[in-house]
């Protein structure tokens, strides 16, 4: 879990062991709006990325998060590279967390090497470390994929990814 | 063979028909169309003009829910299930009536009212440029029914929660929450209340694809939540109504079946499979157990009427569909002004289920009678049901009388207004009267007729119009003045 000035967590233990990958220097700026009381000029620095193997043709991916409906509490996102690992929600190469201020928010993942990669993200609205669900497991806090795609459940990994072969920006509507 | 028989045939009718030129009538729309042109804005209160006394037990309040907003920003719905509701109270004192119509104000209507247009899909049509829902509850339209449940309104939908409306001002008063874990969960538009006033539901979650779950609810008289149990489905037919026994809940999962995909909207996924048994699934009403489940031949039902015991036997009345196109082709045909056919050819029928030996006779009794009304202060008892009917001979497709019929004998007595009238649901009063909501479309009003139940063949003994035409709704209550 990230924060702003960033003190990686226990969450940590998700990220790819082999490519040694660790949370390390970023910044995301975060715009101020209604939801934050009295700190119009703030800027917070969260830093969330990968650093660390210098690889060849490592690549940054941008990501703003637009339709922030509720205010306050986390946004909580997870970045796969496999079709594996983000249908069964496990190991991502990324998990963080970061605090929502505004109705959109930019996040920058630097150095990831060239890939396929599909984000989840959802905003943990009242705070509670999880994505709060009705008896029937539907999702009543907001949600978004890559791509946007997906209604009644998350969308196949193949719909979700974006290629990485240089620095790219998407955009995740949160739903 | 006419365009409109052609596309009948085809497996998914409804996309079929969104995909196409919009069909259209060979001159100007016929005069009923005016009850699918919708409203925009709230309804102030407006007096009727009267003509015929008005009973006592008739002064109170007939409250209606049905789909009133059909388009935005050059934007249509396609079917009518999709309009937000509105709640239209139509108040009745000894020396006036007065209707009110003002929108519930769900969460989807605040959205796009401040958006200035439609930003989602609906049930049954695609909007263009639409975001993705965050759940069911993001496409809540409350336009189903409304009915009191302690001194509240409920504004009832039934794929979502329902919201609370004050039956005074019908100003909205937020979502009814029953408990955190039910949040957003479906909470059908058909609540039924037992001997001692406890309301029973279902809500149907056909929607979740290969999930398909069925939830139970007891509610207590004041409108607290007693037990809830969700049940999963063998599969996931739309389920619209149920039946209360004195002992146990049934539901009837149709063969109307939806196939959720990303690209389809729920009405336009439903696939009828003749194959495909219907299901009774009986639940004990103490423990919310299954108890049984007994296939009965392909059938589509929105609309029970009463049920009552006769020694090991359940007997109730459905209005039974022999297939779902008046769903997924006549209710969008009629949302979009289009020509028919419109498949509203209903049969009221008789069920008789002995339980023990898992056996189910149903039985035609050769009547269209839609929006079964009885006396709800007897609700298990063999009585005359009370309904809309005319549906299988209009040039709409809907109701031009009233009827009642006891489903025992089939002694049956029916009030036709003509083609000009289209009747809306009855409600039964004091179990001596009958009154319901109409369009007068020929001379462009609305209003409501009150009958003696008794003498229904000799037609209203009060009428009130007015020249406000409100849209064709669907269900609603009538409260009697304190
Ligand atoms: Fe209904």
């Amino acid at each position: 879990m990230v924060s702003a000035g960033g003190t990686p967590n226990a969450q940590n233990k998700h990220l790819n062991p082999p490519l040694s990958l660790r949370l390390g220097q970023a910044i995301i700026p975060h715009r101020i709006d209604e939801w934050d009381n009295g700190m119009k000029s703030f800027l917070a620095a969260i830093t969330l990325a990968i650093q660390p193997l210098q690889l060849a043709q490592a690549a940054d991916l941008s990501i703003l998060i637009e339709n922030i409906t509720d205010p306050g509490g986390a946004l909580s996102w997870s970045v796969f590279d496999s079709a594996e690992t983000y249908k069964n929600d496990r190991s991502p190469v990324i998990e963080a967390r970061s605090r929502v201020y505004a109705a959109t928010t930019q996040v920058t993942l630097h150095d990831l090497p060239p890939g396929v990669y599909a984000v989840k993200v959802f905003h943990d609205a009242n705070s509670n470390g999880k994505l709060d669900r009705n008896i029937l497991g539907i999702p009543l806090e907001g949600y978004g994929f890559s791509n946007n795609k997906g209604r009644f459940g998350p969308p196949a990994f193949a719909k979700a990814s974006v290629p990485l072969e240089g620095d790219t920006q998407i955009r995740i509507r949160l739903r | 063979m006419r365009r409109r028989d052609f596309l009948i045939g085809l497996p998914t009718a409804l996309a079929a028909a969104h995909a196409l030129p919009r069909a259209v009538f060979a001159e100007l729309p016929p005069s009923w169309a005016i009850g699918f042109a919708g409203v925009e804005s709230d309804l102030a209160p407006l007096p009727m003009s009267v003509q015929g006394r008005l009973p006592a037990p008739c002064q109170g309040t007939l409250f209606r829910n049905g789909p009133a907003l059909y388009q935005r920003a050059g934007q249509r719905y396609g079917h009518w299930f999709d309009p937000d509701g509105m709640i239209q109270a139509f108040r009745f004192a000894a020396d006036q009536v007065v209707h009110q119509g003002r929108f519930v104000r769900t969460e989807r209507l605040l959205k796009e009212s401040a958006a200035g247009r439609f930003l989602f899909n609906g049930a049954g049509s695609k909007i263009s440029g639409a975001m993705p829902e965050r759940n069911n509850e993001t496409l809540n339209v409350a336009n189903i029914n409304v009915q009191l449940v302690g001194d509240e309104l409920l504004a009832l939908w039934e794929a979502g929660s329902a919201y609370r409306v004050d039956p005074d001002s019908l100003e909205t008063l937020g979502v009814q929450h029953w408990s955190k874990e039910l949040a957003g969960v479906p909470f059908s538009a058909h609540p039924r209340t037992d001997e001692s006033g406890n309301l029973w539901n279902i809500g149907s979650a056909s929607f979740a694809g290969s999930n398909p779950r069925l939830v139970l609810y007891q509610i207590s008289a004041a409108g607290q939540l007693k037990k809830f149990r969700v049940h999963p489905l063998d599969f996931a037919g739309y389920m619209h109504d149920f039946i209360l026994t004195p002992r146990y809940m049934i539901a009837l999962n149709s063969s109307a079946i939806s196939t959720m995909t990303e690209s389809e909207t729920f009405v336009g996924s439903v696939k009828w499979m003749p194959e495909q048994p219907s299901q009774l699934l009986v639940f004990d009403r103490q423990t919310l157990d299954h108890v049984k489940t007994i296939e009965v031949p392909a059938t589509f039902v929105f609309h029970f009427g009463n049920a009552w015991e006769d020694q090991q036997q359940l007997e109730w009345t459905a209005c039974a569909y022999p297939n779902s196109n008046f769903m997924t082709i006549g209710m969008a045909r009629l949302a979009q002004q289009q020509p028919g056919p419109y498949y509203s050819d209903l049969t009221l029928v008789r069920y008789r289920l002995d339980l023990n030996k898992s056996r189910c006779q149903i039985e035609p009794l050769d009547v269209d009678l839609e929006f079964p009304a009885f006396d709800r202060r007897a609700p298990f008892s063999p009585q005359p049901l009370y309904g809309a009917s005319g549906s299988g001979s209009s040039a709409s497709g809907l109701a031009t009388a009233v009827m009642r019929i006891d489903p025992r004998s089939g002694d049956a007595q029916r009030y036709d207004y003509g083609p000009d009238y289209i009747v809306e649901e009855p409600q039964l009063i004091g179990g001596d009267y009958l009154m319901h909501s109409f369009l007068d479309h020929r001379r462009g009003r609305s209003g409501v007729a009150i009958l003696r139940a008794a003498a229904l063949a000799d037609g209203p003994i009060l009428l009130a119009e007015m020249e406000r035409i409100l849209p064709l709704g669907f269900h609603g209550c009538f409260v009697a003045a304190a």
